[in-house]
């Protein structure tokens, strides 16, 4: 979000007086002066990536948090330190949207490593379910591993989950169960891209078209970053 | 979402009624569930009277029960709807696709790339279709699997 400097170009009244085309001169004089100042302050300006993912010009760190992996090791913060990862929330449950996003993102770890030119490095895929309940490490060993054997699954306490998603703004919800009905989870449909300093990175849309996601994603990982 | 659901060889609509059924259904599959999950089937419906039809429920023996639901994903959150019906009005098709309408197969038995669901898709009239619905392995992307024969 670059802000635009607005100018207060009404239509010139007639015959304005030296003093009002002196502050209208001056005014200009300061506009002037603070886009050079902007412009070397502000970040520099990403290019456009388009709509469909949202870029930190200043990455937000991670707060400290504590959950298991599908393996049953722990997973915290140092688990995604010293590469780029890939957060996406969902349940095990689900049986239409989180399974075609893990599929998708399948296919992007397959063109990923079947590039060329190796860098920027793949993520890792963190698959993290916002429904603990019902999903174990074991149910999620399988379930992650049917896409993908390198994807993660993670789980743990709904505090440390609560932990994680509100650390990069991801949402979810449980809903209202009918009798004998399993409940369903509303959950962030986004891709949390994290740098390999555990900061979140940008924000992307769910990789419904893998080539463009692969795209999108190293322009990303290539941006600078201003500390 | 784009539409991307493209016309799938080796598909299989067979209606239970021979010659007048209230509505065609074409494009049908299931997606390979992970070991464990729930599946989903999709389907496009069709309705070639002058008269609405609606869909009411389903069933398969492939699974403990069949929902109706329908996936919004809406600034970047997924939500989930429960169905009671599906209505296709006279004259039109109504598609099911990921991340859209779709039958939620709940606790399905292993389903295996290849193997075929009969979904049983009960109308408001009383007459119920049988849909034999391949199980594919994967949608690279869309709602479609890579490999055309």
């Amino acid at each position: 979000m670059t802000p635009s400097p607005t100018g207060a170009a009404g239509p010139p009244s007639p015959g304005p007086d030296r003093t009002v085309l002196g502050v209208l001169a001056l005014l200009a004089g300061a506009v002037v002066v603070f886009g050079v100042v902007l412009a070397r302050v502000a970040p520099p300006t990403p290019p456009d990536l388009g709509d469909e993912v949202t870029v930190f010009p200043v990455p937000q760190p991670l707060p400290e948090f504590s959950l298991t992996d599908h393996r049953a090791t722990r997973f915290d913060r140092t688990r995604v330190e010293g590469r780029w990862s890939l957060l996406f929330f969902g349940y095990t449950y689900c049986p239409d949207v989180c399974p075609f996003t893990l599929q998708n993102l399948a296919h992007v770890q397959r063109l990923l490593s079947a590039r060329a030119d190796p860098s920027p490095a793949a993520p890792q895929v963190v698959f993290v379910s916002v429904d603990p309940e019902r999903d174990t490490t074991e149910r999620l060993r399988e379930y992650v591993g049917f896409f993908d054997p390198a994807f993660v699954g993670v789980t743990g306490e709904a505090e440390e989950i609560d932990r994680l998603t509100r650390g990069v703004g991801a949402f979810f919800e449980k809903e209202e169960a009918e009798a004998n009905a399993g409940y369903l989870v509303n959950h962030s449909a986004l891709l949390f891209l994290l740098d390999p300093q555990a900061r979140l990175r940008a924000v992307l849309d769910d990789p419904h078209d893998p080539e463009e996601f692969v795209r999108l994603l190293a322009a990303v990982q290539s941006l600078g970053v201003d500390s | 979402m784009k539409a991307r659901l493209c016309v799938v060889a080796g598909i299989l609509a067979i209606a239970t009624g021979a010659a007048a059924d209230p509505l065609e259904v074409t494009d049908a599959w299931v997606r390979q569930p992970p070991p464990g999950a729930n599946a989903a089937a999709y389907l496009t419906l069709v309705n070639p009277g002058a008269t609405t039809q609606r869909l009411v429920a389903a069933s398969s023996d492939a699974c403990e029960r069949v929902e109706m639901h329908r996936s919004v994903v809406e600034n970047g959150v997924a939500r989930m709807r429960a169905l009671q019906a599906i209505e296709v009005p006279a004259g039109q098709s109504v598609v099911l696709a990921p991340r859209g309408l779709h039958l939620m197969l709940i606790a399905p038995k292993p389903l295996q790339e290849g193997d075929r669901v009969v979904l049983r898709l009960a109308l408001d009239g009383g007459e119920t279709l049988a849909v034999d619905a391949p199980v594919r392995a994967g949608t690279p992307h869309g709602g479609h699997a890579k490999g055309h024969h």
